[in-house]
């Protein structure tokens, strides 16, 4: 037995070591651990997609994952956080972006037409206003569609509305890319962050990246989010259905597949669903219109007649109120005021209503014929006319007692004088008016007076039946008296004795005055007597001046100066020029001009004026009433 | 089906003539009024090689912002390159070799070309012969061209859509 154990001792020896060394290492824990350690990585990955693997690790992961944090969650929160937190913000970004957007719509449509009815629709339908602002303004259409690769930014298909090829779309797509490249390297974006969507004049560009292709596309309107994600629902099916070409585009051989077909389904429209009810309300405010112009005209003919109207009670108004105006018939015919009517010649004209009333010419329209009227006033007129008198004169007698039954003759009492010629129209005019007219006129002074249009200085007077004058006046005037009277018609008896005349006056002033001495007490002071004398000389001559009627003195007054014993002497000589002097400055001061007043020669005094005085002759003037001003 | 379109860039210092190549071989006008290139103006012609029909979209990119981090967005998808010198300016033809280089380091793939402009510009020509000698020795594709008289535009852009195919 021992030579067998012995035996297989030699034999298996080394078998037998490593047989224990396996056990050892089988029962070893530590050592399985490290081994199983070494392999499992390794095997692990290799059987990554094994269906069996991924089922068994699933229950113990999850339940681990639970449990964790079940017991400490806030430890998962903070290996989660790095990642949540952009990715949180990120979709509330997205949200928001959207929210945005339709508030803006919202907010562009506060206040106009569209958002009421909007708001009424809302109020019917009983949902929030939002909802019905976000049904309306989902109206889009995707114009334009680009599938682009991505690197190369050559042109791999592309879908359109419009069938006419206007630009070279290999450009287009080339530019897109280009584009976007500027961007990114203009603001330091990297490549996972494109461009997402670009304004282009009213269209909008949205940039959809794949991985090997992108998808363009051009779009009017708003467009929903959802619209977004089908694009990149088809852009990821074409990546599915053609990668290799969309990957290898740049470098494929021969030719390519067309994948234009596919793209068609990218364009994407929604219309808005209010078209039937659209067409309706065209037609309601198309009738709208048609009836605001239809009221607006009646309006203006309406408005038209009515001032028409007013007018035309003005008119008829006033032409009642008018003496000589008889209105027959009106009419408002084609827009204008037809009147026909009666007027006397005398009456106030057309126009001048017209203007009176403010009312335009060419809205009346005058059929008028003539007549004679009988109204006071413009039989009044008509007088005044036949007579030659000025109505100015009449109207402003007469106004006072048109109140009361005319009485002409009364009237005439007052009226300026009429000449006898027309006695026998006024006559005939008193017949045809049946009024009384006085025979003669009426004999008062003051009558009288006018008549003889007496100055102010005579003074008219009754003595029994003798018309007596008294005052001053010119003798032109009282020769003409008699044939004025004449005129007429005025028969009376004229004392005129006691009208003086400024030629009568004159005279007598000159009996009286001329030569007259004044006499001096002393060399140069006039004595007591000499002084009244001046005085009432002085008086006379002014008097008789304002009778003149120029105010001027019919004479020139020539001043001597005399002197007592021998006029020879040097003494005597200067004594009169100095006496003449003064009294020649006295007259001056009394106002009468110098022109008139002359000195005398010395060599005229004769010897026998032995006195010592001056001596004041009178002549009358050269030019008779003369231009001298006095 | 379509023909297959290929993107390429024009590059090089400003001035050089990228913009006027552009309109000489696109439209075939030219213009002596300068008016620099604000980022990028994008042109398209359609092309054909051989039986071979090709649309080039040309980005015609402003000599100034050709800096690395711009350079490496714009030539994004591109497959081939032209690089522009001005044959009077001889810092332009520097430019083109940092260009050059730069392109092999970082987008091998793209396939690039070299076009030394106004070749019409006999008098003040500065690039020396030997610049030229020395691209194609190393492999390069260099054509002088002029946008003004339009000689060898064509043929350049050409060549570069030739090899574009042939990638
Ligand atoms: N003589 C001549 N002038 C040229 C030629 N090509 C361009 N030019 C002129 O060079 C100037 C610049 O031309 P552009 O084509 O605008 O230059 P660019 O490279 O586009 O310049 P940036 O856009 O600023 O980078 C213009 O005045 C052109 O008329 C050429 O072949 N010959
Ligand atoms: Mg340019």
């Amino acid at each position: 037995m021992a030579e067998i154990e012995q035996l297989r001792k030699l034999l298996i020896e080394r078998e037998q070591q490593r047989l224990d060394e396996l056990e050892q290492q089988l029962n070893d824990r530590e050592h399985r651990i490290d081994s199983l350690g070494e392999i499992l990585p390794e095997s692990l990955q290799r059987l990554q997609h094994d269906r069996n693997l991924q089922l068994s690790l699933r229950p113990p992961l999850v339940h681990g994952i639970e449990e964790t944090i079940q017991r400490n969650p806030k430890r998962f929160a903070a290996m989660f956080y790095p990642v949540l937190g952009p990715a949180i913000r990120r979709a509330v970004s997205e949200a928001l972006k959207g929210l945005l957007e339709n508030i803006n719509r919202t907010m562009d449509h506060g206040f106009s037409l569209r958002s009421w009815r909007w708001r009424i629709e809302a109020w019917r339908a009983g949902v929030p206003f939002s909802q019905i602002v976000l049904k309306h303004t989902l109206a889009y259409s995707i114009d334009e569609v680009f599938l682009v690769q991505r690197h190369s930014g050559l042109l791999i298909a592309r879908a359109t509305r419009d069938s006419a090829e206007v630009l070279d779309r290999d450009a287009v797509a080339a530019m897109l890319t280009a584009i976007q490249r500027f961007m990114q390297e203009s603001f330091a974006i990297d490549d996972d962050h494109p461009v997402r969507s670009l304004e282009v004049g009213e269209h909008t560009l949205w940039n959809i990246p794949g991985e090997h292709a992108v998808l363009v596309a051009l779009i009017q309107g708003t467009v929903v989010r959802e619209a977004r994600h089908m694009l990149q629902t088809q852009l990821e099916s074409l990546h599915q259905l053609h990668e290799q070409l969309l990957q290898n585009f740049h470098t494929y051989q021969g030719q390519q597949p067309v994948l234009d077909e596919e793209l068609q389904s990218c364009l994407l429209r929604k219309e808005l669903t209010v078209s039937s009810s659209n067409k309706l309300k065209k037609h309601i405010i198309r009738l709208c219109v048609l009836a605001i112009i239809v009221l607006g005209i009646c309006f203006w003919y309406g408005w038209r007649w009515w001032w028409l109207d007013i007018d035309r009670d003005k008119l008829l108004q006033s032409l009642d109120q008018q003496p000589g105006w008889v209105v027959l018939n009106d009419t408002i015919d084609n827009g204008k005021i037809a009147v026909h009517a009666l007027r006397d010649p005398l009456a106030v004209t057309p126009d001048e209503i017209l203007t009176q009333h403010h009312i335009d010419a060419e809205r009346v329209s005058f059929r008028l014929e003539n007549y004679q009227s009988m109204d006071s006033q413009l039989a009044i007129k008509r007088l005044a006319d036949a007579v030659g008198i000025p109505l100015s004169f009449l109207q402003l007698e007469t106004q006072a007692q048109t109140a009361q039954p005319i009485d002409h003759g009364q009237w005439f009492s007052v009226a300026k004088p009429v000449k006898r010629s027309v006695w026998q129209d006024l006559q005939v005019l008193d017949r045809s008016l049946g009024l009384q007219l006085l025979k003669a006129p009426n004999l008062d002074l003051g009558n009288l007076s006018r008549i003889l249009a007496a100055p102010e200085n005579v003074e008219l007077q009754w003595r029994g039946d003798v018309l007596v004058l008294n005052g001053q006046v010119d003798a032109r005037w009282r020769d003409g008296l008699q044939a004025r009277l004449a005129e007429f018609g005025v028969d009376v008896i004229v004392d005129d004795l006691s009208i003086v005349t400024f030629e009568h006056y004159a005279s007598l002033f000159q009996q009286r005055w001329n030569n007259q001495l004044l006499v001096f007490a002393d060399n140069t002071v006039l004595n007591a007597d000499g002084a009244d004398t001046l005085a009432l000389f002085t008086q006379e001559a002014i008097a008789l001046k304002s009778l003149s009627g120029e105010n001027v003195l019919p004479f020139t007054m020539q001043i001597s100066g005399l002197t007592d014993g021998e006029f020879t002497t040097p003494l005597n000589t200067g004594l009169r020029t100095q006496r003449a002097q003064s009294i020649q400055n006295e007259l001056m001061a009394a106002g009468f001009a110098s022109e008139l007043i002359s000195i005398a020669e010395i060599s005229q005094a004769s010897a026998e004026d032995n006195v010592r005085a001056v001596r004041i002759t009178l002549q009358e003037r050269a030019d008779g009433n003369g231009s001298g001003q006095d | 089906m379509t023909d297959p379109v290929r993107k390429i860039c024009l590059l090089g210092s400003f001035a050089v003539g990228k913009t006027s190549l552009c309109q000489r071989f696109v439209n075939n006008v030219f213009s002596t009024n300068y008016q620099t290139t604000v980022g990028v103006n994008i042109v398209t012609k359609q092309v054909a090689v051989g039986q071979q029909q090709l649309k080039l979209v040309i980005w015609d990119i402003a000599g100034e912002s050709a800096t690395p981090a711009v350079l490496k967005s714009y030539l994004l998808g591109s497959q081939g390159c032209l690089l522009i010198a001005d044959g009077t300016r001889l810092e332009t033809l520097t430019e083109v070799d940092r260009l050059h280089s730069y392109l092999q380091q970082h987008n091998p793939d793209i396939a690039t070309s070299c076009l030394l402009n106004k070749a019409d510009l006999d008098e003040q020509w500065e690039a020396p012969p030997e610049w030229l000698v020395e691209r194609r020795e190393r492999g390069w594709m260099v054509q002088r061209t002029s946008a003004m008289t339009g000689a060898g535009v064509e043929q350049g852009f050409i060549e570069l859509a030739s090899q574009l195919l042939k990638g």
